[in-house]
Formats: structure tokens, sequence, C-alpha cells
């Protein structure tokens, strides 16, 4: 009779802890992320009143669907030079910018700055310095290789993508680096030195053990931004030139939306999701590991 | 469907009580009175002003409807946002759509067949909006036109004297046009790059210059689905072509044709730095809006070099926008007012002159006497009046511009070759599904 | 060795110093625009304004009727911000504290929630809050689906620092008769606030410039947020550039100051951390 009052109590503690947050968690994203996999397996066009069950038809569909698998090709290269790109200046931003440089809180704000900026609005900031500023520059300085925008082609456009992505996570990541770089106990560092270890033997085996939380963290936001990428690729290239940047997020949603095989669209996104679920489970898992427990 | 909906609301039930707390704070129920308000969603972002404009002024006239007018989120097509808003039970009072939206709407939009305005619209204009049965579901809001766009002073001031657009009916004209207004130290065209301007304009002439009869286009388009269209050896197709590497070599932007872009050319045109750019007349309020008035007119893209050919001396004229009314998420009453709304606009001559003067619109509808007051709207409105325009592939698949205009961009670059490019447009009507 | 060591001070700063430019250039650019005519911008991007000239301030301003949409997104961010970072922590907290296949499941299931792409729900989530439910357009069903979309990440972000605490310290509170919720708040929470600074700023920053979600949520004009209002001036097509920049000065500004605010109270944080 006691236990059970007790075990009464500890639930809804636990209640108390968690239960709104799940409830929110589970009720606006999982709810209805199951209902959009039962859509995969229908032929609806996100319009009618009617559709059909077809099975696993739209999935059948999206392996035979060649510019499918091009863009996700364009993903994946886009991810792999992004992350390493955004994290190795993150962290060397924040590296740099812990050790009491002169005018380190102007330096953290304007690196920082660049995340304020929103999606869309980011992409035709851009796309205006691309096309404009930098072709206006090229012109009266009379450079051949700056007077044509560098969107017009297929690399160009690629590179622009990846520039903007980096300028815009670097002071974002080089934040959540700061936040972990001051949690590591001074005295360690300086027992370290005193010990004889350098810089570089410093940096490998005391900070980066100690900040692996928020390498983690970094390496996997940046996995998923550079995944779900949309806002940004739809305003500064739109997927252009002729289609070679279209990334997974906005060719799904042009398959759904556009050309109204929105059944087909949802299943592609699944995929999408399932790939990088298994690339993210593995990179948070691994990294967990060399997480210092207390 | 009715399962599933089940199932989601059993799974919501934990919160359901939280949600009435704030269904209690929302307030959305009203007392009942006579004041009707509706929502208008605008997909025609350049006369978001002037349309809010209209709605303030038609509540002057009508206090008792408010008209709220928002626009379709940049991010997505107009039938996108509408899908989105249907999802949500939300559908706006007045959806503005595109021509190829109106009759996957029926089962959701109100039935205007018997509305006093239809007997004033040009039965050919309606056509996107007509069930096979003659129902109407679509009010034309504006016609549009394009072809390519011209400045008179760097035209006239090119052929040493007044223009007249009439001597250009072959290609072999508009080289001679060109030439000289390159002679004259301005460049020929701007070419501009964008994929729905040359996927769905650009290359809309190819389907609609086939033939002066709608239902020749059709069965040319019926036959292209069946792969039974050589396109590479398509004398229409090849023409078109051939004036659209005219057209290129004459760019401004040659050297890189893909780094042009629609803002810059509508400034070149406009400030005379070309004397050419091939677009429609909706470039007009982004002229306004950078204080740019030109002199400006139309010529038709030649696609041969026989003046009589069919497409030579037209250019491309068509209703671009529809109202549709839903009765879904909508009261008797605000569809009572939206109809009222849509009556005001074809019928009063407060509306008229709104659409017309003050949004820039060529009306689709026959009484109305104004007529915009901007030189691309009077210049197609003077192809109207001859009887020269041809058809606007209005109901093209939606995705028909993306595809093909993205391989004419491919092509535009020199990354194809023409029969490359035959050869996707002929993949893309084999194999599309939603056509 | 004293040189040396200056020496390198100087070149770390000058390298930190290019990479400053690199970031401000595009800032400055939209400063300056914003102070100029549309056609000024277009025809010569990098010119001065030629006058002090604040009508695309004013403009915007107006159009975007300001005062309200700034208070609305205030309101938004600031209460979906701050569920998020008190439900987030409690539930990493017992995630941590309570290990067990359920919680190491849920964890796991959290993380993997945060790859889904929002198209993929958009469409569902609308049908079920909009046309079953009629919950939509008002602002606290959109906090309630911040709070949805924003757990996993503060989970997530929250989880890796509660494991780095010693559990004695609660211990020691328990043992003085508190409750495990007083134990969470009195000695728990203040150390996370390193962490939770970091969630608020970066949550502030997404859910301040959001407009997918606001967009389908919020119908009615009264309820729109800065972004919502912002959209108006530019179209797929072509944009007023000056309005966009002036709208982006005034929407971006407010957050730029309170990430200065907050970035010292990150370092008092520390600070007094690290004293214990």
């Amino acid at each position: 009779m006691k236990g059970e009052r007790g075990r009464l109590k500890r639930w809804s503690i636990d209640f108390i802890f968690s239960g709104p947050t799940l409830i929110a968690f589970a009720t606006v994203l999982i709810v209805p992320f199951l209902y959009g996999v039962y859509l995969t397996l229908t032929n609806w066009n996100g319009l009618s009143n009617h559709h059909q069950f077809v099975g696993i038809a739209n999935y059948l569909q999206t392996f035979q669907d060649q510019s499918f698998w091009v863009s996700m090709g364009v993903t994946v290269k886009y991810v792999i030079v992004t992350v390493v790109l955004v994290n190795v200046i993150a962290f060397a931003l924040a590296y740099a910018l812990t050790t009491g440089v002169k005018g380190q809180n102007i330096f953290r704000t304007t690196f920082f700055a660049p995340s304020l900026i929103g999606g869309i609005v980011l992409g035709f900031i851009w796309q205006f310095i691309f096309q404009n500023v930098i072709v206006y520059l090229g012109q009266i300085l009379n450079m051949p290789a700056l007077s044509n925008s560098m969107l017009a082609t297929p690399s160009g456009a690629f590179w622009s993508l990846v520039l903007v992505s980096v300028w815009q996570y670097s002071g974002y990541m080089m934040i959540i680096y700061i936040a972990g770089l001051m949690a590591v106990p001074q005295e360690l560092v300086d027992a370290a030195s005193i010990d004889g270890a350098n810089a570089l033997i410093r940096l490998r085996a005391i900070v980066l053990p100690m900040i692996m939380p928020a390498i983690v963290v970094c390496v996997f936001l940046t996995l998923q931004r550079g995944f779900l990428n949309y806002d940004l690729n739809l305003s500064l290239t739109a997927g252009g030139p002729y289609g070679s940047t279209v990334m997974v997020p906005l060719y799904v949603y042009q398959q759904a939306f556009t050309s109204q095989n929105f059944g087909l669209g949802q299943a592609e996104a699944f995929v999408l999701f399932i790939i990088v679920a298994i690339i993210s489970f593995i990179q948070v898992y691994v990294g967990k590991k060399q997480e210092v427990e207390a | 469907m009715n399962m599933t909906r089940k199932f989601v609301q059993i799974a919501l039930t934990p919160v359901a009580l939280t949600g009435l707390v704030f269904a209690g704070t929302a307030g959305t129920t009203y007392a009942a009175s006579p004041n009707v308000t509706i929502s208008f969603l605008n997909s025609k972002s350049q006369i978001e002003t002037q349309l809010q404009q209209a709605a303030t002024l038609f509540h002057k006239q009508y206090p008792n409807i408010t008209i709220n007018v928002s626009a379709v989120p940049q991010s997505g097509t107009p039938l996108q946002a509408v899908q989105a808003l249907y999802a949500s039970g939300n559908a706006p009072t007045i959806y503005m759509g595109d021509p190829s939206d109106v009759l996957q709407l029926t089962d959701k939009a109100v039935n205007l067949t018997h509305q006093p305005w239809v007997k004033d619209v040009n039965p050919n204009y309606m056509a996107p909006a007509r069930t096979r049965s003659g129902q109407i579901y679509g009010f034309p809001f504006a016609i549009e036109g394009y072809g390519i766009t011209y400045n008179v002073n760097v035209l006239n001031k090119a052929v040493g004297g007044k223009f007249n657009p009439k001597t250009i009916t072959t290609r072999l004209a508009l080289r001679n046009l060109l030439a000289k207004v390159k002679k004259s130290g301005v460049a020929g065209d701007y070419f501009a790059p964008m994929n729905w301007s040359l996927g769905g304009h650009f290359l809309g002439m190819m389907y609609a210059d086939q033939s002066n009869s709608p239902a020749k286009v059709d069965q040319f388009i019926a036959n292209l689905s069946k792969g039974r269209v050589n396109l590479s050896k398509n004398a229409v197709f090849n023409g078109l072509m051939n004036t659209f590497d005219l057209l290129e070599s004459y760019n401004i932007q040659k050297a890189s044709p893909l780094a042009g872009q629609y803002a810059t050319a509508e400034a070149d045109l406009a400030t005379g730095k070309v004397g050419m750019f091939f677009q429609g007349d909706w470039i007009w309020p982004d002229l306004q809006t950078m204080k740019l008035n030109p002199n400006l007119g139309y010529l038709p893209v030649p696609i041969s070099n026989n003046p009589k050919q069919y497409g030579n001396t037209q250019i491309p004229v068509g209703a671009t926008k529809f109202l549709v009314i839903n009765k879904v998420d909508n009261t008797a009453a605000q569809v009572a007012a939206a109809e009222k709304f849509l009556d005001w606009l074809a019928l009063d001559k407060q509306g008229q002159r709104q659409l017309a003067i003050n949004m820039s619109v060529i009306p689709p509808f026959k009484n109305n006497p104004f007529v915009p007051n901007n030189p691309l709207a009077r210049s197609i409105e003077s192809y109207m009046k001859s009887g020269k325009t041809s058809e606007f592939m209005v109901t093209l698949p939606s995705n028909q511009w993306l595809v093909n205009g993205n391989a004419m961009d491919k092509y535009m670059a020199g990354a194809q070759t023409r029969a490359q490019l035959a050869a996707v447009i002929t993949n893309y009507w084999k194999t599309n599904k939603t056509n | 060795m004293r040189t040396s060591r200056l020496w390198s001070k100087i070149a770390k700063w000058i390298a930190l110093f290019i990479v400053f430019c690199v970031f401000i250039f595009p800032l400055i650019l939209v400063l300056v625009n914003s102070l100029k005519p549309l056609t000024d911008i277009i025809l010569n991007p990098l010119s001065w304004p030629t006058s002090w000239n604040f009508v695309n301030y004013t403009d915007a301003f107006n159009l975007m009727d300001f005062p309200d949409a700034f208070l609305n997104s205030l309101i938004i961010t600031v209460l979906s911000v701050s569920l998020i970072a008190i439900g987030s922590s409690m539930t990493a907290y017992l995630f941590v504290r309570k290990k067990s296949r359920l919680t190491t499941l849920l964890f796991y299931f959290m993380v993997a929630s945060m790859l889904i792409p929002f198209q993929a729900v958009m469409i569902p989530l609308l049908q079920i809050y909009g046309a079953d439910l009629h919950w939509l357009n008002n602002k606290w069903i959109l906090i309630y689906m911040y709070l949805g979309f924003g757990a996993s990440l503060a989970v997530f972000f929250y989880h890796g620092v509660i494991k780095a605490i010693p559990i004695e310290l609660e211990e020691a509170a328990m043992i003085d008769g508190a409750s495990r919720v007083q134990t969470f708040f009195r000695i728990v929470f203040p150390l996370l606030l390193p962490t939770t600074v970091t969630l608020i700023i970066l949550d502030s920053l997404w859910i301040w410039n959001d407009y997918l979600l606001p967009s389908l949520v919020l119908q009615s004009p009264s309820q729109r947020t800065l972004p919502l209002s912002t959209f108006s001036f530019y179209t797929a097509y072509s944009a007023n550039f000056g309005d966009v920049m002036a709208a982006l000065v005034m929407t971006a500004g407010p957050l730029l100051i309170v990430y200065l605010f907050l970035q010292r109270h990150i370092i008092k944080g520390i600070m007094a951390g690290s004293i214990k």
C-alpha cells in the first residue's frame, strides 16, 4: 500500500519534470510526423478531398527518381564542406577570443551578428552582393574574374552557398564553443603548462576532451542545418543555375508543391530523414562516448 | 482518412484540456452582427499596396464589409500557400490564384456561373476557369501580355526617326533592328535568364505558335505527351530557338548570360542602357517603385522570315490571375460579401477605376472604360484591338516552367545543345504525371 | 621568448581583424544602403548616401506597423524561450538522473526528431490544429508549438551539461529536506546558467526571425510578428531593397542589443560559477 503510493508520488514528480515538454513534443512534432508518414502511402496531391492508398509505390518511385539522388549528392557535398569549415573556423575564433585579446567583445559581437539575420532576407542580401556589389567592384577595378556573377556557374553558385553558410553559422557555433571553453577550469590548463605541455598538447589533451559536449552539439547542429537547408538555397540560388544547386529540402518541396506529387514529396522527405538520422546518430553516439562523465 | 483524423484526435486528448483554455482566450466567436470581415489572399505582390487601397475604398462604400488583404509568402507558390490555409481550416474568402489552380478547387470554391459580370468577359479569357460542363469558378482579375519590350527613345534614335513597330514582322527585320541599336552605341537587348520567364513565357510561344486554333495547340501538346512529336525537327521550335540565339547574340549579358537579373534588366531598359528586354507588362509597377517613367512598347517575337507566319505579328495575351471564392471555412455572409466585392471590381465605376488605373491592370471586362495609364498596357491594348494576339499558355502543368526553364537556362549557358534541349522537353512531356 | 609571444599575439590579432572585415562588410553595406533611395542602390551599391535620408526607415516603420509587430514578436519570443528553457532543463535533468532504457530511448528519439524537415510535418500539423481542432490563429498555440519544436535541441544541450554536475551537491540539499523540484531550482538550474543564456540567445534568434510557422499559424493582421510584416516589401521577382534593408536593421537591432546585454551576463555567470 505504502509502496504503491510512493511509486505514484514518484511518477507524478517525474511528470512535473518532463510531462509538459514531452506532451508538447509529441503532439506538435511526432503525431504530425506519423500522419505525414501515413500520407507517403497515398497518392494525395495535397489539395484534393480524395486520395487512395497506394502502398509503397512512392518509395519505389523515390529510388528511381534520378533527380532526387543527384540533389542528394549535391547536398552531401555541401554538408561535408560546411560542417568542416564552419566548425574549424568557429572553434578557432572561439579559441582566439577566450584568451583576452584586445577588442574581444567587439570581435565576438561582430562574428555573431550575421546570425541575427533570418533565412530568406539573408539570401536576398547576399544575392545582391554577389550579383551587384562584387560585379560592380570587378568592373571598376577592371578585374574580369569578378565582373561576372559567381551565381551564374554551377560551381560558383555552390561555393557561394558554402561561403554564406560559413558566414552565417560560424559566429553562432562560436558562441557554443565559447561557452564550452569557458567551462574548462583554468587551473587544469595552468597545471599542464607548468608540467611543460605546449599549446598544441594542452589543446589536444585537455581542452578538446573537456569541450566534447560543445563539439558534439556543434557538429550535430551544422549537420542538421546543412541537410535541412531550405531558405538560403531558395533565396540565394533558387537551385540555379539550371537546377544544379537544388538540395534535397528544396527538391522535396518542389516535388510536393510545384509538381503536386505530395505523397512522393513526403516519401522523399522521409528518406532524407532516415539518411540524416543514421548519420547523426552515429555522430552523437560516438561523440557522447567521449564525453567526460562526472 | 476519417480513421486517421480520429486517431489524431485521440492522440491529442492530453492537450485538449489546455486547448480549452487557449480557445477561451482566442475570442473568435462574435455575436451576430451585420458586419462581415473577409480575407483576400493576394498573389500579385507588385500591387499589394494598391489592393489594400482598393479594399479601404470599398469599405467606405460598404461600411459593413472589411477586407483583410494578405500576401502569399514568397517562399512558395500561391497554390502552396492556399493549400496550407485549406489544411489549417482557414481558407481565405477570396484567393487570387494562377489560372491552372482554378479547376483544381472546384470542390471548395463557389460556382460563379450566374454572376452578373460573366457576360462582360471575353470568353477566350475565361477558359481556365470554365469546367467541361460550362460552369465557372474563377473571376478573371488581370490580363497580361508579353513580348519584346522596347525603349521608344532608344529605337527612335537607332533608326533615325520615328520607329514603327509594325515594320518588325520577321527575324531578319529584328536582326537589322538589333544591329542598328548596337550601332547607335546601346546594347541590343537584355535577355534575362529567369527560369519562369524562359520556361513559362518564351517556351510558351513554342506551344502557342503551333497553330492559331487553340484546339490544334491542345492536340500538339497531347501528341507531345504521347511521344509522337519529333521536336528537333519541329519548325516552330527551331524558328523560336533561332530567335532565342539572335536575342542572345545581342544580349548585354552575353559574356555570362546566367548572371542576368530581372531588376537590373528592368532598370537597364527603362534608363536606355539596352534597347529591348523580353518580358511582360508586370514590370511596370517595379519601374514606378524605382521612380522611372520611360516610354515603352511591345514587339512580337518573330519565329521565321515569313511576315505572314502566325506568331510573327502577334503577342501572347491572356488572363493570368483569377479570383476564387471559397465556400469552405467561410460563412454564407462572407461569401456574399466577397461576391459583392467582385461585382464592385467589375461593374462599379469606382471599382473599375481601382482595377485599371490604380492597380495598373488591364481589365478583362469589356464594360470597363478605363485604360491603365502606362505605355506597356496601352501597347497590349492596341494589339488586342487589332486582333493581333496569340494564346498565353497559362494552363500548362505547374512544373513545366521549372523543368523546361532550367533546360532553357542550360542551353543559354552553352552547357547543352539544342538537340539535348529538345530531348529534355520531349522527355518532360512523356513522363509528366501532373498533366 | 617574450618577443615571440608578442609577435604571435599581433599575428593573431591581425588574422582576427581580417576575418572581422569579411564579416562586417555585408552588415555595413546593409546599413549604408538602407539610407539610400532604390535607384541609387541598384545603380551603385557602393556609393555613400548623398544625404542622411531616413525615408526608407519611416516607410518601413509605417508599412510594418512596427510597434504592434514588435510587441507581438516580443511576447511570443519571451514566453516561448522561457518555456523551452525551463521545460527542457527539467526534462534533461530527469533523463540524466533517472537513467533507464526508457529515458535513454526518449532522449535519442528527441535528438532524431531534430532532423525532421519542417516541410514534412507542415501540412499534417495544420490539418490537426486547424481543420480538426480549430486552435489556430492565436499566439498561445504558436508558443505551445515552439515548445514542441524547440524542446529537442534544448534537452540535447542541457543533457551534456547536467551529466557533468556532481550529484553530491544535490544530495546535500535533499538531506536538508528540500523536495526534488526545489533542489532542481535552487542547486541545478543556477549551475546551468551559461547553457541557459546560450540557449536563450540561439532560440530567440530562431523564434524572432522565424517566418514560415507564424505565417501559417497567425492569420489575422493584428497578430503579425516582425518577419511577417516585413515581408510585404519584397517579392519573389523583385525587391525594394531600400525598405527591406531598413526593416532588417529595425528587426535585427533589438536582438543585437539583447545579445550584448546577455553576453556580459554569460561572463558574470561563469565567473560566479568558477569561484565556488
